[in-house]
């Protein structure tokens, strides 16, 4: 039993170290006053300075900030929307092929969504004379698209296991399907719109390959900023930053993770 | 195993004798020969009741009998596939559940998790023309019917189980509906809590005289709760009547069987007339009974004898009629009364119950294994139904 107990602790440890470390060491080395990567040379602050110095980054998490919030939000109504069709409209002509052309960008590879967004962007463009250049908002629906499907399946998995005769006591109680929607289904999956939410925002602050092809001259996201940085070789203030998104990503998470808590505790059971 | 109660406190239903038609008064809720398929599954198969005003009326069967479905068109969530549904003369058939003038109680209780039991009740108020004061005023008096008052700022998973109920309740009730349906009212609390429930639910449908449906699988909370009971089964009625009489003068052996317990054999009608006697082999004798349906010589028929109706004793007692014997093959001591497994000459069983009037201890009765017994029962005791 207690041979066991020592190899279950020796296993976790090694379980954790292999995911953790390489993170743990890019944020020590984030501190490091050396430039050179591998060597260390004592406590500094200055890559952080100098990454608060440069405009190009600053301007590339403004940038990747604004798309992720807008590109969140979008897919959170369209998810929400979708999911509802899915878990409450019965069994809709053409249910199975919605279900499965929703889901699809799940599996789809990221390079494959962009090429095909771009394709659509382009022929777009020569058609209906819109988008006349990529940017912004071509990143922007780009992101919604692929992000939406992520919102869906947590949205869906929230009405599915909330009990229905609550929907229709409401009913019962006088309120129209609309208010039903407004009163009490809403407000009941609330954590799970934001749990989606902050999903497909970071979805989107992290995404190099959609970005990549779907943006255009002047509006560069933050990873393809460190992406074209790192091709010329990890300098201590990439660490810095990569440090400073993993603690903000960080807290995404945990705040998403208390919001499911409290809406387990909120459920009727 | 329980046998019902006939102590209910409020309409004594006189015992009859022979069970005459009520007098016909108006229907309040008209169910008029409703159906019901999903699909190529016909769940409610050309339904017809007609419940009056202010009466606690209940759909009684076990498992997909198509009670749960008749209630959900009642409250508007299915619509008949046939049929039509008046509540107080209107015509709902194709009303919406919002518009209904009914309210349910839902099995699950369906509280509103995000609001407290204080904005579950005051929910349905928010359509209806009254003034702040007034719903406020509501809501106190719901808490104070189901005795909740100090829980109004809780939520519903701050409650127990029993304290959910009564807040589902109130909250049906708050829009005092011309009729309330509900769906297993007593089915998630425990045998002590549901006791005390059933009586108090009946109170509360004295004291406010709302029209209730109640959907239930459980005989003795049918028979104690309620004005009328219809005996569904496979989608069809039936039987409906006062519990009395579903249980005294059921019209088949289903119902017989489903209401309580009950000695059910096959038989045939060897004189017809005033004192009627049928051939019974399974009690291997002739039974004289006293029925009140017009039976024909040599007619087929079942005969159904309740147990409490037999008396048991190693001697039956001098001019006793319709005289059997038989060895007990077991007992079941229920405190009030023991339940006595007869085994009979021609190798069926019978059931035969003895209310325990004396604490006796160690009656050859309650004790030899294996005992001769004598068993006899009245002609009035004795259901005849077609077979």
């Amino acid at each position: 039993m207690k041979l066991g107990n020592g190899f279950l602790r020796i296993s976790v440890l090694c379980g954790l170290l292999f995911l953790y470390l390489p993170i743990l060491s890019m944020i020590v080395f984030s501190f490091n006053r050396s430039s050179l990567g591998n060597i260390w040379a004592g406590f500094s602050l200055k890559w952080y300075a100098r990454l608060f110095a440069n405009d190009e980054v600053i301007a590339a998490l403004g940038l990747s900030l604004r798309i992720a919030f807008l590109s969140a939000t979008l897919a959170t109504v369209l998810g929400t929307l979708a999911a509802l069709a899915l878990a409450r409209f019965g069994a809709f002509r053409g249910r199975a092929v919605f279900s499965g052309t929703v889901l699809a960008p799940l599996v789809l590879p990221e390079v494959i969504a962009g090429i095909a967004l771009l394709m659509l962007f382009i022929l777009m463009a020569r058609w209906i004379g819109w988008p006349t250049q990529r940017g912004f908002l071509t990143v922007t629906l780009a992101h919604a698209t692929y992000s939406m499907a992520f919102v869906t399946t947590v949205i869906r998995a929230r009405l599915v296991a909330m009990d229905i005769s609550v929907e229709e006591a409401a009913m019962d109680l006088g309120s129209t399907p609309w208010q039903v929607l407004r009163d009490i289904t809403l407000p009941v999956i609330a954590p799970s719109l934001l749990a989606g939410w902050l999903l497909a925002f970071t979805l989107s602050l992290d995404d190099v390959v959609i970005a990549n092809f779907t943006t255009g001259p002047g509006a560069t996201t933050l990873p393809m900023v460190i992406w074209s940085k790192v091709k010329m070789g990890i300098t201590p203030d990439i660490n810095a930053l990569a440090s400073l998104i993993i603690v903000s990503v960080a807290l995404l998470v945990l705040a998403g993770t208390l919001m499911m808590g409290f809406a387990r505790r909120g459920s009727p059971d | 195993m329980t046998l019902p109660m006939q102590n209910k406190p409020r309409t004594a239903h006189p015992v009859q004798e022979n069970p005459e038609p009520e007098p016909a008064r108006e229907a309040f809720l008209k169910v008029e020969r409703v159906s019901k398929s999903f699909g190529p599954v016909q769940a409610v198969s050309d339904v017809s009741l007609d419940i009056r005003r202010g009466e606690l009326f209940s759909l009684l069967g076990g498992s997909g009998c198509g009670k749960t479905t008749l209630l959900r068109m009642l409250a508007g969530f299915e619509t008949p596939s046939a049929g039509r549904i008046y509540i107080d003369g209107r015509d709902v058939t194709d009303v919406p559940p919002y518009e209904r003038p009914v309210n349910m109680m839902f099995q699950s209780y369906a509280l509103f998790p995000h609001m407290s039991v204080e904005k579950n009740i005051a929910y349905g108020l928010k359509h209806e023309a009254m003034s702040r004061a007034q719903k406020d005023e509501r809501v106190r008096a719901m808490l104070d019917l189901v005795q909740l008052s100090d829980l109004g700022r809780r939520k519903p998973h701050q409650i127990s189980g029993g304290q959910k109920q009564r807040v589902a309740l109130a909250r049906a009730l708050a829009r005092m509906p011309k009729v309330l349906l509900l769906d297993e009212p007593l089915g998630a609390l425990d045998k002590k809590l549901r006791e005390q429930t059933q009586f108090e639910l009946s109170n509360i449908q004295q004291r406010t005289g709302i029209t209730f449906v109640v959907v239930t699988h459980d005989q003795d909370e049918a028979m104690t709760l309620s004005d009328r009971i219809a005996v569904m089964r496979g989608g069809a009625v039936q039987q409906i009547g006062t519990p009395n009489e579903v249980y005294e003068y059921p019209s088949s052996g289903f119902v017989a069987d489903f209401i309580g317990s009950i000695n059910l054999y096959d038989g045939s009608v060897v004189k017809s007339g005033a004192a009627t006697r049928v051939r019974v082999p399974a009690l291997g004798r002739e039974v004289t009974v006293a029925s009140d349906k017009a039976l024909e010589t040599g007619q087929p028929v079942q005969v159904a004898i309740r147990p409490e109706k037999i008396s048991i004793a190693a001697r039956a007692a001098p001019g006793a009629e319709n005289v059997v014997t038989g060895r007990i093959a077991n007992r079941g001591y229920f405190g009030k009364d023991t339940l006595y497994r007869v085994r009979l000459e021609s190798g069926e069983i019978l059931l035969a119950s003895n209310v325990n009037v004396a604490r006796a201890l160690g009656s050859p009765l309650s004790r030899e294994s294996e005992m001769q017994v004598e068993l006899s029962f009245a002609p009035q005791a004795v259901v005849v139904l077609p077979r």
